[in-house]
């Protein structure tokens, strides 16, 4: 898989029986479609659904349009329903792209008081991504 | 081992004469409608059938498996199905082992390609790999090898051609029927032979819709009969009937369906693709016998893994006096067979009843003995989950990928791409050389 | 001279048929041997396998000394083995050393959960179903052998060229066969 930012092939990686794909040049992520889910409930964490609600973000959103690195389709600029991070969403619904560090502020941001616990949880799949930087 | 491949011969000159007949009764009819001569209609109709035979022939595996989404694995991609694989080619004495493929598709199925038994190829779905312990694989396996050993691969791939070659002829047909069929009625309208030519073209008209179908039906009832041929030729190499049953039982509950499949393809599969209710009798048009009827019957085998074992299951399943087992094939010394315990079975005793019959007592007729589980150890990933990896890696290897543990507890998979020296581990930041992925 | 050339006609008939015997019965010797040395491929793959097998367990349950030390006897047993006569009883001991081997990891869930020792296991369990499927082709054809240097006229031609009968291979797994073994 390619990065829809750099290009560059994907590397896969894999803990504890979850799969993500990241671009070493960017250190950008891909989530499949259920990928988070999927991680906060081997968390044991109920998913907080209203924490990552997407509405389509204002158009005049300064980033390039990016292809969906799985279907190839021009990706969606979207944010966290009570956001102002603006992330890529596949229209298609394969995924969604993070930039580097974006996982944070989002969760940060959109979860309130259970961030720091849905951070927490995640800290476990994706460790040093998530410190602040 | 080769009964049945001799047996299915004689029967396979009469389903692709058949086959041949409507080809060329389609080509002459056709010529002589639309385009005034017969020999154009049998010309065009031949050298369609020509062309499509010759890739069919020389190209149509790697055509096939190119379609199917296959990629070739190696032996440290999925040891496993390398080692099944190499045991059903022992047990079956196939001159060599074939190539393994993997298609990454979450519906359970397999398919085995090849002309020839030296150069054949047997591909599984990854669905097929989570969902199926060892000794169900191997049921499966030896199916698609039965398959092979049977000709069926050949078989099937020059009957399917004949049957494109039907439907492509009717489709031109079709076509030149609105665009240029109108010309020749103007000029022959008030001709005596006005009437003939409304007959022929009713009888055009006809063929342009029935023949598609009567070839499919030719090609189907061809298929489905091989289907339960296979699972006879499964018993025998296996000796183990319910690990084929178990798995086609767990195949056929499986709601999920396969992605890259076709009218054509469909019968190459162990369990049909197409079909929507699984578990229906079996009927003019389905490609496979119901997948009820095929696990009744290898659960009714009583003990026996031979063809006559398989030959009064069937009958008594299906209620059919006529046998689905050639009789050469029952005169040989697969006739008789005993099966082998299941590894798990606390009741099973190996070795002691099954191997005490010496050769020499059994005569000639009982010449096979059966293969006693000397070990009662399966080793295979106890959780879905694990199984679920395991395949996952199979097809990530089969396409180039390098791994790198990382001290951190995740694993990086490496696209053959890939271009940086290094790679920095997502979750812990470490450096790892690009040249240290194996 | 009618009569010689039907004399020498004969003969020369005769001749063609022994040589048709001779070599029939050399056919099957080969096949024998040709199916035999399948099965010996397996054996020294499983004797191949089982010191690995040993030093894997070893680092987990090292005081299982006994165990380990009645697999390496027999492995090395079965190694020296000759025939398929012999050969049998000493993969039977084998298999039955195996066993307890595998019995006494149960207890221990790290050497079962140690990617090494299940790579192991799978390749052992192959290379039994290998052995099991290739005894059936070999027996296959000592019996069709034995079968023709027993049957006239074949067993003259035999018995003048010293083809003799062929073993068959049969595993003895020792523990089973004692079972059965009842007392008054």
């Amino acid at each position: 898989m390619e990065c829809p930012v750099c290009r560059e092939s994907m590397i896969v990686i894999e803990y504890d029986d979850i799969e993500l794909d990241y671009c070493v040049g960017c250190m950008g992520v891909w989530f499949d479609a259920g990928e988070i889910e999927l991680m906060l409930g081997k968390s044991g964490i109920p998913f907080p659904s209203e924490a990552l609600r997407f509405r389509v973000a204002d158009t005049d959103a300064r980033e390039l349009r990016r292809p969906c690195p799985l279907c190839g389709k021009t990706m969606q600029k979207v944010c966290p329903e009570h956001g102002r991070v603006i992330l890529d969403r596949c229209p298609a619904g394969e995924g969604i792209w993070f930039d580097a560090g974006e996982i944070r502020e989002v969760i940060k941001e959109s979860a309130g008081a259970a961030g720091d616990i849905v951070l927490g949880a995640l800290r476990r799949y994706l460790g040093e991504a998530l410190a602040e930087k | 081992m080769w009964e049945i491949a001799r047996s299915n011969k004689r029967k396979s000159v009469i389903f692709v004469f058949l086959m041949a007949l409507l080809l060329v009764l389609m080509g002459g009819v056709f010529g002589e409608h639309f385009a005034q001569s017969a020999e154009t209609g049998l010309l065009v109709a031949f050298v369609i059938w020509v062309i499509l035979s010759i890739i069919a022939y020389f190209q149509g595996r790697n055509v096939f498996l190119a379609v199917s989404g296959a990629h070739k694995i190696r032996k440290e991609d999925h040891p496993r199905l390398f080692n099944i694989v190499e045991e059903m080619t022992i047990a079956s004495l196939l001159p060599a082992i074939p190539e393994i493929y993997i298609i990454d598709d979450p519906a359970p199925n397999a398919f085995a390609v090849g002309r020839k038994p030296d150069s054949a190829a047997v591909a599984v779905t990854s669905g097929l790999l989570n969902t199926l312990n060892r000794d169900e694989l191997q049921g499966v396996i030896a199916h698609e090898i039965g398959h092979i050993i049977n000709r069926d691969t050949l078989f099937m791939s020059m009957l399917g051609v004949m049957l494109g070659s039907i439907v492509i002829l009717s489709e031109i047909a079709r076509r030149s029927l609105f665009f240029g069929g109108g010309r020749r009625r103007t000029r022959t309208s008030s001709s005596g032979g006005g009437q003939i030519q409304v007959i022929l073209m009713i009888a055009g008209l006809v063929l342009m819709l029935l023949a598609p179908i009567l070839a499919r039906l030719i090609y189907l009832a061809a298929s489905r009969k091989r289907e339960y041929l296979a699972d006879a030729s499964a018993a025998i190499f296996t000796r183990l009937p319910e690990g084929l049953a178990s798995a086609l039982e767990k195949i056929s509950v499986s709601p999920i369906r396969l992605r890259k499949i076709n009218q054509v393809t469909a019968p190459m599969y162990t369990i049909n693709p197409l079909q929507n209710m699984k578990l229906a009798e079996d009927s003019l048009f389905s490609t496979h016998p119901s997948t009820l009827n095929r696990v009744r019957i290898l659960r009714s085998m009583a003990g026996g893994s031979g063809y006559d074992a398989y030959d009064a299951a069937f009958r008594a399943v299906t209620g059919q006096t006529r046998a689905i087992i050639p009789p050469s094939a029952l005169k040989t010394a697969h006739a008789t067979v005993p099966s082998r315990s299941r590894r798990s079975d606390p009741k099973s005793d190996p070795g002691t009843d099954q191997t005490k019959q010496a050769p020499s007592a059994m005569g000639m007729a009982g010449a096979v003995l059966t293969a006693a589980v000397l070990m009662d150890a399966a080793a295979e990933p106890v959780t879905p989950a694990a199984k679920v990896r395991e395949t996952t890696d199979a097809i990530w290897k089969s396409r180039g990928y390098r791994f790198i543990p990382c001290p951190c507890g995740a694993a990086l998979k490496v696209p053959p791409d890939y271009r940086r020296t290094d790679i920095v581990c997502l979750r812990c930041g470490r450096k790892h050389p690009a040249a240290s992925a194996s | 001279m009618t009569g010689i050339l039907l004399f020498l006609g004969i003969i020369a008939g005769l001749v063609i048929w022994v040589f048709g015997m001779y070599n029939g019965l050399v056919r099957l010797r080969n096949a024998v041997k040709n199916a035999w040395s399948q099965i010996d491929v397996q054996l020294k793959r499983r004797h191949d396998l089982i010191p690995n097998l040993v030093e894997t367990v070893k680092g987990y349950a090292a005081h299982e000394k006994d165990t380990l030390e009645r697999v390496i006897a027999a492995r090395n047993f079965a190694v020296t083995a000759s025939g398929p006569a012999e050969a049998g009883k000493a993969e039977g001991a084998l298999t039955g050393a195996l066993k307890s081997l595998f019995a006494v990891a149960e207890a221990y869930p790290d050497l079962k959960a140690n990617q090494n020792f299940l790579a192991l296991q799978e390749e052992l369990t192959s290379t039994e179903n290998r052995i099991a499927f290739s005894r059936q082709a070999y027996n296959d054809a000592v019996m069709q052998y034995n079968n023709k240097t027993e049957m006239v006229p074949t067993n003259i031609i035999a018995g003048m060229f010293n083809f003799k009968p062929s073993e068959f291979f049969e595993i003895e797994i020792p523990e089973e066969r004692q079972t059965p073994k009842v007392s008054f």
